[in-house]
């Protein structure tokens, strides 16, 4: 057992640049060099620039390893790469940022849990493709799957049905519309739309349903799983070979395998030993928020679902094998629900409704789903066919839309961090194992996790009550700073209306009951220390402030002014000009005076007790 | 079916806290090495 710590241990540092000898951040340095790049996979673009996962090839024609992120400026002119591209660049790598401001999504985090530390920023689209090189097994199935949505595009399928018909059998949400997302997202129906455990885990029930008759050969139940898999990995590389199909293909060809083996083997160790084998070759795989999804809705349906059976067996068919899906949907769901409030902080109430009334439906839709693919691949597809699926996935739509619609039941900014997270997993643990043997070790369980739950919530409550803090933000175009006492927050601004969304985040991250909204005054004192803030309206200090906020790119000669004050600290924020900052950045090195730009060190907290 | 032998998932579990503990705190890598050098 501690050779398996051990083991993961190894792997994990062997995913680290430092640990590998030709990692490009070995030669790293500060000019900008001459990179030979390839692409891994395209991301989604957003109003401004292209976006790619890239390999480096080759630093100054030295040799290298290593993933990077490439952002290309979108021009009218440019064309977008592809999977497999090559292009030779002349420019220096940065560092990922942080985020600037508390609890903001932590790009810097996410990428390095993909291995990727540095990026590429073109701000023009100046580079040079190479010439094709040998395509990879990946680059393959990328062109294929785009080959197969041009020809799809010829049909007459409606807009959104199109994007979902995409997402659902290819799983590229690229032109996933951002409402119809949301409505998937709101009716807990939002696993239908990647294709992940859920595709995977049906089709691989269609096909060993499909395939019983070659049970009847000699070794048949071999033959039958050695198929199975084989056409569970044709669909993988169809739907792109992206990361979350291989995981999902990966599990479930065990699974298959698990399946015909006529020793008394069960489904614990088959998950087990996926888990084991797939995060040994991929150990980042386990920081991924889909793959920690998968495994905790496929365990949640191992241990759960056959005691929701056992507690009920109804004898007639239908009633049954809506129990059935019913108890799938619930175990799922009781597995990721502590992980959904974790990452997301809301719960979908009426998710049962739309697993119920869709995933029933689901192996159907993809089965002809499959069809329309090859018909529509040979350029045979006939009208009436390609009219069905379209009504099909229009009234999938129309029915998701409609449970989403029920805003009542849609739980949104629920505060839920990490102690939550363990505790409640303890909790759902040690009830089923309460209901399953009710003796004193799983009562001591469920009372100590409900005792942690209830500790962590009253010490959260004391800690809040004496909580004093005053935030300066990094925004562009708008000055804030927040001032939270006990459950109170203040946002003082600018412009109040720009910063609500992130003050009820804010809100909602810190557990605060009440949010008030004020405009930006020119002056405050925090325990003795004063903060005077000059804006365009340029109103100087009459004396000498502790603090000195510059926002607005007010037009002041700062050198004269440090002549006659000398602050503690000068403060300049995103509301600036970066050229105003440089100036004042030097006009304070000069003066030995502390300066700090939220733009590259992010928020600032003022010392209150100072 | 015989009893549940779950040696796997305990394998399994272990190296998912190997993986956390070498992520997360990266003096654990000589840690790791001693181990196997015992073995």
């Amino acid at each position: 057992m501690s050779a398996a710590v051990a083991l993961g241990i190894l792997v994990i540092a062997w995913e680290q640049p430092k640990n590998q000898n030709h990692h490009y951040e070995t030669l790293l340095t500060d000019s900008p060099a001459q990179w030979r790049l390839k692409v891994k996979a395209v991301l989604k673009h957003n109003s401004w620039n292209h976006r790619y996962q890239v390999q480096a090839i080759a630093i100054n024609k030295t040799q290298c390893t290593g993933k990077l992120l490439l952002s290309i400026a979108r021009d009218s002119l440019s064309a977008q790469l592809a999977v497999d591209d090559e292009i030779m660049v002349y420019t220096s790598a940065t560092t990922i940022r942080p985020p600037r401001n508390p609890y903001q999504f932590d790009y810097q985090a996410y990428l390095k849990k993909q291995g990727i530390f540095h990026e590429i920023r073109l701000p023009q689209p100046v580079f040079l493709q190479l010439n094709a090189a040998r395509p990879t097994l990946r680059g393959r199935a990328f062109r294929f799957r785009e080959t197969l949505i041009n020809r799809l595009e010829k049909y007459d399928f409606g807009k959104a049905e199109l994007g979902v018909i995409q997402a659902l059998i290819l799983g590229k949400r690229d032109d996933l519309s951002e409402a119809t997302y949301r409505n998937y997202q709101d009716a807990g129906a939002v696993h239908i739309l990647a294709v992940s455990g859920l595709h995977v885990g049906l089709i691989m029930l269609l096909l060993q349903w499909l395939l019983r008759p070659i049970q009847q050969l000699p070794q048949g139940d071999l033959l039958k799983a050695l198929i199975v898999i084989t056409l569970l990995w044709t669909y993988a590389f169809v739907a792109g070979l992206s990361p979350s199909v291989v995981r999902a293909t990966t599990l479930f060809s065990f699974l298959a395998y698990a399946a015909q083996l006529n020793r008394p083997t069960n489904v614990y160790n088959s998950i087990a030993w996926s888990l084991f084998f797939i995060l040994l070759i991929k150990p980042l795989f386990l920081f991924q928020v889909g793959f920690q999804l998968s495994y905790a809705a496929v365990i949640a349906i191992a241990i759960i679902y056959p005691e929701l059976q056992r507690l009920w067996s109804p004898r007639y068919y239908l009633l049954r094998k809506g129990w059935q899906l019913l108890s799938v949907s619930i175990a799922a769901q009781l597995g990721v629900l502590p992980m959904v409030l974790f990452y997301f902080h809301q719960f979908p109430g009426l998710f049962w409704v739309s697993n119920l009334i869709i995933i029933p439906f689901l192996g159907m839709l993809l089965a002809l789903g499959f069809v329309v693919l090859v018909l529509a691949y040979a350029n045979s597809l006939p009208p009436f066919l390609a009219d069905f699926y379209n009504f099909l996935v229009y009234q999938m739509n129309r029915i998701v839309a409609w449970v989403a619609q029920q805003e009542a039941f849609v739980f949104k900014d629920i505060p839920f961090d990490m102690v939550h997270l363990v505790f409640t997993y303890l909790l759902i643990g040690g009830s089923f194992l309460l209901l399953k043997k009710p003796v004193f070790k799983t009562i001591t369980l469920v009372l100590i996790s409900l005792l942690g739950w209830s500790g962590y919530r009253l010490y959260q409550n004391i800690a809040l009550n004496h909580t004093e803090e005053l935030l300066l933000l990094h925004q562009t175009k708008n000055t804030v700073l927040f001032y939270q006492h006990g459950n109170t927050l203040e946002v003082l601004a600018t412009d109040t209306l720009a910063i609500r969304r992130y003050a009820q985040d804010f809100k909602m991250n810190r557990q605060l009951e009440v949010l008030n909204y004020r405009p930006l005054g020119n002056f405050y004192n925090l325990n003795q220390n004063d903060l005077w803030i000059i804006d365009s309206s340029e109103m100087l200090p009459s004396r000498n402030p502790n603090y000195l906020l510059l926002s607005q790119s007010p037009k002041i000669n700062l050198d004269k002014l440090l002549e006659r004050h000398t602050p503690k600290l000068i403060l300049a924020d995103g509301s600036n000009y970066r050229s105003d900052v440089q100036r004042w950045k030097a006009s304070c090195t000069l003066k030995d005076i502390p300066f700090y730009y939220t733009g590259d060190e992010g928020a600032y907290t003022f010392g209150l007790n100072e | 079916m015989r009893s549940l032998d779950l040696v796997s998932v305990r394998l399994a579990f272990c190296l998912v806290l190997g993986i956390v503990l070498g992520f997360y705190w990266t003096p654990a890598l000589p840690y790791a090495m001693l181990v196997f050098g015992i073995l």
